[in-house]
């Protein structure tokens, strides 16, 4: 492993906390070359990171290009149903073996020499083995490397490319009750990622995104045009923000679950609105065909309808996950200034083709490169990023809601640190955890 | 595709050449309510995502109808659509016209596009280039042709593309 030219970055001098000033970010945090390649390692490299789903690779021998950090990978399920994530480096001279994004394949062929690898990772051919003489490599050396470590919950298939480190249950720590609730609003209680993904680009830093989906503060702002298409149009199933009255008494929304996870849990909120849920409502969950499938599953009509008519809330799961209304999506740090967000949408296991097709639309109509939120978002990190070269005050303060939030049961009845929607408490709380990460603790 | 071009479609080129250099001229210039009248009340506007997919399973860029277009629109109009604030300016060049006339008398068009789009922010501008292939389905309302149905695929409409506030 090539060593550092420098000591790491010291993180405490640019994520800071006082009694003075509160808590503040150093923008260098968005736009330098070292802090860009430290995150790859230590985040990316070292750390749990979302890498697919199993609805994308549901069959033996299935297989999607990934990007890990900045390495290219392969989700694959080896032709012995096992899931892996293996290095798309060939071990001889190093070429990608696998171009397509995805497929279904029992082996992967460096074209450069011919070398043919297994979808289990392991070397299956080597052409002309015979001129390595006696410095032919033994079995195993150059199998394709493989993600030591994989963890899988509710279909979301996570992995390391460290041996050893924090385990994966504790990884997910409290971000797993809120994915479990998404999936449970799925008559089969799970959801299904096959239905295509949108790529959508920016030219900014990648941390961007991980704190502006649990921002609540922007969408009365960035997205009041398309605030105002969807409550125009009842059908898209969306709200306007404006229209909920005194917001600095609206019900506790804004959650650090620890660890980085951060949401805006719309439960109790959702549940006051009954058959008008605007804020984090899932599409087609409210349908009689929903509730009635869950009822079903749970034994309980009344269950069944709490459920649902708490609907999903925004996750973030650090560093890369996040589940919002009617679609998963991720990460995809490219550079220091460009980044691609995958949107997938969520179809529900068990439901019908009708409402699964009312989801895709739903959310094709708000996000992916073409619509009515997403493009909307990109442009605000575009501009953020283009306004880091001043650096007269160089300053981030993320204040809002700091003497206010306290700590308070969610609704699987955990603390945590809480404020109502308009503060900036998910922001501190994803912040404190990339200090501790980046800090090597 | 078998089709082959007939007398009928050559009397009728000029027009319907005349049809989507219009329309491309009207989405140069933002022109959101002239393009809007080009649309027959069955509209069905297409953008797919994945080249080969059904928009019923699969996600689209865009799919919208009649109703959904015009939602579109209103949103583009306005100054507080971010992403288009201030508006792209594109220059777009169709070519390889191909137009086949149905029975009903509406036509079936393919064609190919280049957007070259300039974006100016702030201390940033970028120029980008988008191109693809179009089918129109037309019909005629008195003088006038209307679109029934416009796909549009991207050539990169799977990959990783930037935000795309314009019509295309």
């Amino acid at each position: 492993m090539l060593t550092p030219t420098r000591g790491y970055t010291q993180y405490d001098e640019l994520i800071q906390e006082d009694p003075e000033f509160g808590f503040r970010i150093n923008h260098h945090l968005y736009k330098d070359e070292e802090i860009f390649q430290e995150e790859m390692d230590r985040i990316f490299y070292k750390g749990w990171v979302y890498i697919g789903h199993e609805t994308e690779i549901p069959n033996p021998n299935d297989f999607v290009a990934r990007v890990m950090g900045q390495r290219p990978v392969i989700l694959c399920r080896g032709e012995d149903s096992k899931i892996r994530v293996l290095e798309n480096k060939c071990r001889h001279r190093g070429n990608t073996v696998c171009q397509e994004q995805r497929g279904n394949s029992k082996f992967f062929r460096c074209a450069y020499h011919g070398w043919i690898y297994s979808n289990t990772g392991g070397l299956a051919e080597m052409t002309h083995p015979s001129a390595y003489g006696d410095r032919l490599p033994a079995e195993g050396e150059l199998d394709l490397l493989e993600a030591p470590r994989i963890g899988v919950h509710r279909g979301f298939i996570f992995a390391s490319l460290a041996a050893e480190g924090q385990p994966f249950e504790e990884y997910l720590g409290r971000a797993a009750d809120y994915i479990d609730r998404y999936c449970d609003l799925a008559p089969d209680g799970e959801i299904d990622l096959s239905a295509g993904r949108h790529g959508v680009s920016y030219e900014g830093n990648w941390k961007m995104q991980m704190e502006n989906l649990t921002d609540a503060y922007h969408a009365e702002f960035t997205h009041a045009t398309a605030l105002a298409a969807f409550a125009a149009n009842s059908s898209a199933g969306k709200g306007k923000f404006s229209d909920r009255g005194d917001l600095e008494d609206e019900i506790s929304t804004m959650r650090d679950l620890g660890g980085g996870h951060v949401v805006l849990d719309g439960f109790e909120l959702n549940r006051a609105q009954g058959e008008n849920l605007q804020f984090t409502g899932s599409t087609g969950t409210l349908t009689e065909e929903i509730v009635g499938k869950i009822a079903e599953r749970e034994g309980s009509r009344e269950k069944a309808v709490w459920l649902t008519h708490g609907g999903g809330s925004h996750i973030t799961v650090f560093p890369n996950l996040m589940i919002l209304w009617d679609a998963v999506r991720t990460i995809q740090p490219v550079s220091l200034h460009k980044t691609v967000i995958y949107y997938h949408p969520a179809q529900l296991k068990g439901a019908s083709q009708e409402i699964n097709t009312t989801r895709i639309m739903a959310h094709q109509a708000g996000f992916g490169p073409a619509g009515f939120l997403a493009p909307d978002d990109m442009e605000m990190f575009e501009r953020t990023q283009a306004g880091t070269i001043s650096d007269t005050d160089p300053w981030v303060y993320l204040n809002r809601g700091l003497s206010t939030q306290r700590v308070e049961k969610d609704d699987f009845g955990v603390e945590a640190i809480t404020s109502q929607y308009l503060g900036e408490t998910t922001q501190r709380g994803v912040w404190r955890h990339y200090k501790k990460i980046m800090s090597g603790e | 595709m078998n089709k082959v071009a007939t007398a009928e479609s050559m009397d009728l080129r000029p027009e319907i050449e005349n049809f989507l250099y219009r329309e491309a001229r009207l989405m140069d210039q933002h022109k959101f309510e002239e393009w809007e009248a080009l649309w027959s009340d069955k509209g069905v506007y297409w953008v797919p995502c994945a080249h080969d997919s059904d928009p019923m399973t699969e996600v689209s860029l865009i799919y919208a109808n009649r109703a959904g277009i015009s939602l579109r629109l209103g949103r583009m109009k306005s100054k507080a659509m971010y992403a288009q604030d201030p508006r792209s300016i594109c220059s777009r060049v169709v070519g390889n016209i191909e137009i086949y006339p149905r029975d009903d008398g509406g036509v079936d068009t393919y064609s190919t596009f280049n957007i070259t789009e300039f974006k100016r922010r702030a201390n940033i501008t970028r120029q980008l280039t988008w191109s693809g292939h179009s089918e129109h389905q037309l019909s005629r309302h008195g003088d006038e042709w209307l679109m029934d149905y416009k796909k549009v695929t991207l050539i990169n409409s799977d990959g990783e593309i930037p935000a795309l506030g314009f019509l295309v």
